[in-house]
């Protein structure tokens, strides 16, 4: 019943995501016109590349967990919240715990990311117009394969830093990352964040299979070292 | 075929520096109602991670039901086999309590429904209600009754009664008794309330500093251990050297006081030898035993 | 039934005073069969309930009705539970006889002016005493 527990844990921070969603693409302005009274593509497709970054650093950040550890200590007296140790005092081994969190919060990311594209292509009428929808679609592949990394940095540090740690740690370094894109200081095989904004498939360009892959690749590896470090953590 | 439930030979286990068991020896006896006993820092904690497979120690063995916990297989198969309630009585905050029973059931395929709904009942758990807004002494019973239910042949509580008023005292230890006079089940708990491990414990063991300094049966230590009262004219007819058995030997003026962890008789009678002196024996509480056992470690 | 363990639920054995809890409850018993409040073909309460309702080891309440049934003042049927022998009643009256003697000394010796705690002292150094001739009897009997 593991699928069980991990939905009770994460479904009111779904239900936040997509609250936020609805909230934050709804407040943007996307009936923008310029002087001309042409809607202006250029600030829509802007307010696209704050957006997105954004939604796939908060989805990655509340969702992402290791499922050993997963309340906060704070409240603790002894470093560790005590339903770690009845978690793990269960006949599970702990690969299936962290596999089976894991798994909970990348399908409630893939959701949470797919929706979110799907309110941006209904409110951004400009670009419904001018993108097709092979475009719409391979832009929210690439969001999902792209925002993997983000997902699986939190489950990584999830396993290492408690609840609250986790969260910050996901934002700053995925923070860091969007701040090394703006700036064009990563090569562009691997800069997974202008592959979802200025590189990506909604302004004409192919699928970004370099900086896809990399992903992959990077999101892999995250989990290997997940899986690893809570086998061997003594808790 | 021996038949200790629990089996620890020279348990080591260091945490940085720090040695946390040094050389741990514990046999719990099946079917037994085991008190560990320690101070704070003793080593309790780690010694029951270790038992359910949550902790590997350095070096040593353990074997629960007969069977080695090496692994992290071997260590899920134990965890079938054991409900376990832990120190803090924390739970699942975003649980209520119909949701961690049906969460935890699954786990266990020789899950009680009869014992689950009889608890329910007699520990009066409303099943709807949300675990953070319990108190510590239901969240302590919601523990027990997920523990039992499991239908274990093996429960370990750690400081199952801490914390708790009189009343849900008594409940959960009426209901250890129960269950063990029931299903023979073997207990293995930790407490600093020694008069309640004394009330309900057939076995006990005193941990300190990473080692097993006394342990065995209750009643047997209980009859073994005495404390001697002599009073002497003075100090100069006391013996240089008490016989074996004389675990702490205190002088204060005229009066000598001797705890006896055995040969009491002896050193009684080694006692009336000296001229003048009168003699007193007196038996001692589990209290005693735990204080001076400790002390004089 | 419903006596004795009313009885130990409101006057509780107490764990730490020396005594083992076995003897305690042993006492209890002999003290309930040597009052009459259970008579003889009475059935004490089962194990598990009596473990149970006070919180105790079950082993213990074993124990006791063991070395009861020993020392023949209760009979143990299988499947059906402890009861109180029949011939526990002439028991009740020795005792009984015994207390009227010890009274008797307890008031002359309290009218020679000790206190209760030094009475005390006096039965139990005589106890001790007594107890350790019976062994020493006991061992020589034993000697070839």
């Amino acid at each position: 019943m593991l699928w069980y527990k991990g939905w009770l844990e994460t479904r009111i921070r779904v239900a936040f995501l997509f609250g936020f969603i609805c909230l934050i693409v709804g407040m943007q302005n996307w009936a923008r016109r310029g002087a001309s009274g042409v809607p202006n593509k250029a600030a829509v497709l802007s307010s696209i590349y704050t957006l997105v970054p954004m939604q796939i650093l908060i989805t990655a950040a509340i969702l992402g967990a290791a499922g050993i550890a997963t309340q906060p200590s704070f409240a603790a007296s002894k470093g560790l919240h005590g339903s770690t140790l009845y978690t793990l005092s269960l006949p599970v081994k702990r690969t299936r715990l962290v596999l089976t969190r894991a798994a909970i919060g990348w399908v409630e990311m893939a959701l949470a990311l797919t929706v979110f594209v799907c309110v941006i292509w209904y409110r951004s009428s400009p670009l419904r117009m001018v993108s097709t929808s092979a475009a719409w679609g391979h832009f929210a592949l690439a969001v999902l394969v792209c925002g993997s990394t983000f997902y699986f940095t939190a489950v990584l540090l999830g396993s290492i830093l408690d609840d609250q740690w986790r969260t910050w740690g996901t934002m700053m370094l995925a923070g860091l990352m969007v701040w090394a894109s703006v700036h064009h200081w990563l090569p562009a095989a691997v800069d997974i964040i202008a592959a979802v904004t200025r590189s990506s498939p909604l302004v004409g360009n192919a699928m970004p299979w370099g900086p896809m892959a990399f992903s992959v690749a990077l999101s892999a590896l995250l989990f290997a070292a997940t899986l690893v470090i809570s086998e061997r953590r003594e808790y | 075929m021996n038949d200790y439930m629990i089996e620890t030979n020279q348990l080591c286990k260091s945490f940085g520096g720090r040695a946390a068991l040094r050389g741990l020896d514990l046999r719990v006896p099946a079917g037994s109602i085991f008190g560990f006993l320690g101070r704070n820092g003793a080593g309790k904690t780690t010694t029951i991670k270790t038992l359910m497979g949550i902790l590997r120690c350095d070096s040593g063995s353990v074997h629960v039901f007969g069977q080695p916990v090496r692994d992290a297989d071997e260590a899920c198969e134990i965890r079938r086999r054991i409900g376990f309630v832990t120190e803090d009585k924390e739970l699942y905050p975003y649980m209520t309590v119909e949701q961690i029973i049906r969460f935890t059931r699954p786990f266990f395929p020789g899950w009680r429904h009869d014992l689950e709904q009889r608890y329910l009942q007699m520990f009066d758990l409303p099943p709807n209600q949300k675990i953070p807004q319990m108190s510590k002494g239901m969240r302590s019973k919601l523990m027990l009754l997920l523990a039992i239910s499991r239908g274990a042949e093996l429960l370990i509580l750690d400081e199952p009664t801490d914390g708790l008023d009189p009343a849900a005292t008594e409940d959960v230890l009426r209901e250890v008794a129960a269950i063990a006079a029931s299903t023979g089940t073997t207990i293995f708990f930790s407490s600093h309330q020694l008069s309640e491990v004394e009330r309900i414990a057939d076995h006990i063991g005193i941990i300190d500093r990473g080692r097993m300094i006394a342990s065995g049966c209750l009643d047997d230590m209980k009859a073994r251990y005495r404390r001697i009262e002599v009073v002497t004219r003075d100090a100069s007819g006391l013996p240089a050297k008490w016989p074996e058995g004389a675990d702490s030997v205190r002088t204060e003026g005229r009066v000598t006081t001797i705890l006896a962890s055995r040969n009491a008789e002896e050193i009684a009678n080694e006692a009336r030898s000296i001229p003048g002196a009168s003699v007193e024996s007196f038996p001692v509480t589990l209290k005693d035993i735990f204080l001076e056992e400790v002390r004089y470690n | 039934m419903c006596y004795l363990t009313s009885t130990l639920v409101i006057f509780r054995l107490n764990p730490s005073s020396g005594v083992p809890l076995y003897q305690q409850l042993m006492d209890r018993v002999k003290h309930a069969v040597e009052t009459g409040a259970l008579r003889e073909g009475d059935q004490l309460p089962t194990i598990r309930k009596l473990a149970e309702d006070l919180a105790m080891n079950p082993n213990t309440v074993i124990r006791a009705y063991r070395e009861l049934e020993h020392e023949g003042l209760v009979e143990l049927r299988h499947g059906s539970g402890a009861y109180i022998r029949e011939s526990s009643g002439q028991r009740a009256r020795v005792i009984r006889e015994a207390q009227e003697l010890v009274e008797r000394t307890v008031d002359r010796v309290l009218g020679l002016g000790l206190s209760e705690e030094e009475l005390r002292r006096v039965f139990e150094n005589e106890l001790a005493q007594a107890a350790a001739l019976v062994r020493l009897a006991g061992a020589k009997r034993g000697k070839p």
